[in-house]
């Protein structure tokens, strides 16, 4: 019943909702690991390293696959959200 | 509904299930008091109860027998005392079948035989000595919370050995077998039944839901000797309340709610060891009445144990709840499967 | 326009509904507050956690794929007061995410942070700190109980002074970095009076989300039900009045409560959880060790180092409803949404066992009923549409 400010401009398949699930949760995790590491000499480091830019290069790829597949409407000021729950993409005004 | 009490006659009376009983005391201090006995035999009497008493390995004296024989009555006693009590049941573990002796004494007996787990390989061997002496072996496996899962199958193969057993005979006869044949016979449950058909009457004056809970030594005690039992959460030993034994077919199964205490903490959930070990006897059960088909065995075409693929009905248990209208119809003795 | 999307993380306790395993480490017995209805009776200074405790249960049950099979974990730390611990926390988090990258688990690509704290420590920078670190991962309750006089008059210091003013100072940063974010309040006989004005408080202070409960244990008092229901239709009137329900929610007012049982399921997730103690014994959460417990010794289900006792486990995979419940609750007409704590049933059960449900909530739970759905028609009649016949 909470008002939201925000405009549904579309839904992905959940095979495509899994896949940027999947690559943000990644995301996240990397960088947040990243952040415990703490030195360069660390064993992980370059493993992470390359890690994170292979998963950031995905995460955008898919927007641009999807936003390029199902045009959705996009505005100046704005961006996409996705919601998880019900596979909606959701333009929102940046904040 | 109670139908019968278990009498601990003696601290050091026989274990006849999975406890160990005080077995060194040979003296008569851990006697039960012949007043408790007394009022136990009065109770039983008035509530139109039989009884089962388990002796000690010494003979008591004589006004304990003359009581007891004013109730109907089944005495369980030593294997070595099995000279002195005729058509009792004897209880016996391997080391007193290994004696030169062991089989004097003895005819159309029915014996409880305790093995643990490490004495498993030797069932179809004992099994072999006793089979034509006796007219029941009841097997209970007396350490059975040490059992690992890969002793499962040895006892899976010592079943099927002597399965293999009495079919290589010309002439097909053997006794009645808890682990072989009582399921073929059994259309619903038939445990043990402890705290709802029978309470045990205790050296201390005490009654306990079954001898084990008396020998473990905690304050398990469910009223006094004389009095009717007390027993908190009663209904947690009905079937009912089990969501693992309601809808289990090895009606065999002992059931043992000691066990399930020990091992579970909870009194109504059966352990994977008396899961697994009820459906090793109930699969070999099955197998073995297969046979007795085949051969056209008297009786065998109308018992029927239906193929399962499962070992563990709490693995059913955790998938398929029951629903809300099952389980308030659900009936106990309605015959299943 | 794709470098920017971002995505809100739902709060720990909804995200992944059902699907995740939630680990429990008991970091620390020791509080800052003696809150009046806390549960955990044996609260001290001296069980706190130490690393290697920690270690082992994150090895274990990363390795442990029997009893850890869900494809999500919720790492949950609670006390006592967990931010007492937020070094030993960080330490914990950091091992966690090491070793889960490490041997390439698929919890990396699927884990929260959850905390419930008292809020005392929000603003201390090694809390901070901890949060900017984790900020994707973190869900963050902090306790506030409405009103100042209703807070102070349960969360207390040991010396009986009221926390609230400590706690309150605390809200805007923890608004503005959890936006989303929920308080938990739970009601004792005592505060009834209160009810409806400590909710609207909170809506005030901005939280939107107010999860509310009352406590399991037997402190009802009689007229207390009749009491509750006043100030729950009081609560109902000021938020239909104040079209408050277009932002906020309370979870005393529920679409799905208040029938009969449809289906035989427990409500207590006991068992499915994991909860280690400070001495790396594991529970079936935290109400089962032994210093949440008023009458019984903790329930242990293994440690670390010899694993889960499979027997131990049992009993709660597959506790149902049917089993646990007296015969008048299964077939009470208005049964849906009357909960139970496992933990409590069995501190408070007659003999030791987790099959005796306690129906010490009875009568408040029929108040809410009666209450909830004084709400929902309403709220219906209000804005034209059947509020009250969705199940």
């Amino acid at each position: 019943m909470k008002k939201e400010n925000k405009t549904v401009v579309g839904v992905v398949t959940e095979a495509e909702r899994d896949d940027i699930k999947y690559l943000f949760e990644r995301k996240n995790g990397l960088n947040e690991l990243f952040r415990s590491l703490n030195e360069p000499k660390h064993p992980l480091y370059d493993r992470i390293v390359q890690d994170m830019g292979e998963t950031a290069t995905k995460f955008r790829k898919w927007w641009d696959d999807a936003s390029a597949k199902y045009e959705w409407k996009g505005a100046k000021g704005h961006h996409w959200e996705i919601n998880f729950n019900t596979r909606e993409i959701l333009l929102v005004k940046n904040q | 509904m109670l139908k019968y009490l278990m009498i601990i006659l003696s601290g050091s009376s026989v274990s006849f299930c999975h406890y160990e009983s005080r077995k060194t005391d040979k003296s008569h201090k851990d006697l039960m008091d012949y007043d408790d006995l007394k009022k136990t035999v009065v109770f039983a009497l008035k509530n139109n109860l039989k009884v089962n008493v388990l002796y000690p390995r010494f003979k008591p004296d004589k006004k304990y027998d003359r009581l007891i024989d004013d109730v109907e009555h089944v005495k369980i006693v030593p294997y070595s005392l099995r000279k002195y009590y005729k058509d009792s049941i004897l209880c016996a573990e391997p080391k007193d079948l290994k004696r030169k002796d062991a089989l004097n004494n003895l005819s159309n007996a029915d014996i409880i035989l305790r093995l643990s787990v490490s004495e498993l390989k030797e069932l179809k061997a004992l099994t072999g000595k006793l089979s034509s002496h006796c007219c029941r072996i009841n097997l209970v496996l007396r350490d059975i919370e040490n059992l690992k899962k890969n002793d499962v199958n040895v006892y899976r193969k010592q079943i099927e050995e002597i399965s293999k057993n009495i079919f290589a005979k010309k002439k097909i006869a053997f006794p009645e077998m808890n682990f072989l044949t009582d399921r073929i016979m059994l259309d619903s449950m038939n445990n043990c039944g402890a705290g709802v058909s029978h309470v045990t009457a205790a050296p201390d004056g005490k009654l306990y839901v079954c001898p084990a809970f008396y020998y473990d030594g905690a304050d398990d005690a469910v009223g006094n000797i004389g009095s009717e039992p007390e027993i908190r959460n009663r209904r947690l030993l009905e079937i009912k309340y089990s969501p693992v034994c309601r809808i289990c077919d090895a009606f065999q199964c002992r059931r043992c709610v000691y066990l399930n205490k020990k091992l579970t903490s909870e009194i109504n959930i059966p352990s994977w060891q008396q899961c697994k070990t009820a459906h090793a006897e109930r699969e070999s059960s099955r197998l073995f009445l297969n046979k007795l088909k085949e051969i056209k065995y008297r009786g065998a075409a109308y018992r029927k144990i239906s193929e399962i693929n499962y070992d563990d009905p709490f693995e059913i248990a955790v998938k398929n709840k029951f629903s809300i209208q099952d389980f308030k119809y659900f009936n106990s003795n309605e015959k299943r499967k | 326009m794709t470098e920017e999307n971002k995505v809100r993380i739902d709060k720990a306790s909804s995200w992944e509904e059902g699907k995740s395993k939630y680990v429990t480490f008991v970091v620390t017995e020791d509080c800052q507050l003696a809150c009046k209805y806390c549960y955990l009776v044996g609260k001290n200074k001296s069980a706190r956690m130490n690393f290697e405790t920690a270690k082992k249960t994150v090895d274990f049950i990363l390795n442990d794929n029997i009893h850890s099979a869900e494809e999500s974990v919720v790492l949950e730390f609670i006390g006592g007061e967990p931010l007492i611990e937020i070094e030993l926390i960080d330490k914990i988090c950091d091992y966690f995410k090491l070793r889960a990258y490490e041997t390439n688990h698929r919890w990396f690509n699927n884990y929260r942070i959850g905390f419930t704290s008292n809020g005392l420590m929000y603003s201390d920078p090694r809390v901070q700190e901890f949060i900017k670190k984790n900020r994707m991962h973190i869900s963050l309750q902090i306790t506030i109980d409405g009103t100042k006089t209703k807070h102070n008059m349960q969360r207390v210091y040991p010396d009986g002074t009221g926390s609230y003013d400590n706690v309150v100072r605390n809200i805007p940063r923890w608004k503005k970095q959890f936006p989303d974010t929920s308080t938990k309040v739970t009601i004792s006989s005592g505060d009834i009076p209160y009810i409806k004005e400590s909710v609207l408080h909170l809506f005030s202070l901005g939280i939107k989300e107010v999860n509310i409960n009352v406590v399991f244990e037997n402190v009802w008092k009689e007229g207390d039900d009749v009491l509750f229901e006043e100030q729950l239709t009081g609560l109902a009137d000021e938020i239909i009045e104040r079209k408050l329900y277009e932002d906020f929610t309370c979870t005393f007012f529920s679409r799905t409560i208040g029938y009969p049982y449809t289906e035989n399921v427990n409500w207590c997730g006991a068992g499915k959880m994991l909860a280690v103690d400070s001495r790396g014994n594991f529970y079936p959460c935290i109400r089962f060790v032994g210093f949440s417990l008023q009458n019984r010794e903790g329930l242990v289900l293994g440690n670390a180092d010899d694993g889960i006792d499979e027997n131990k486990l049992r009993p709660f995979l597959v506790l149902d409803m049917v089993s646990q419940s007296p015969e008048e609750c299964v077939d009470c007409s208005v049964a849906a949404g009357c909960a139970w704590c496992q933990g409590a049933n069995y501190d408070f059960a007659d003999s030791e066992t987790i099959f005796q449900r306690s129906t010490s909530i009875c009568k408040m739970h029929k108040a809410r009923v009666r209450a909830n759905n004084y709400f929902w028609n309403k709220l219906g009649r209000r804005l034209n549409k059947n509020l009250r016949d969705e199940k």
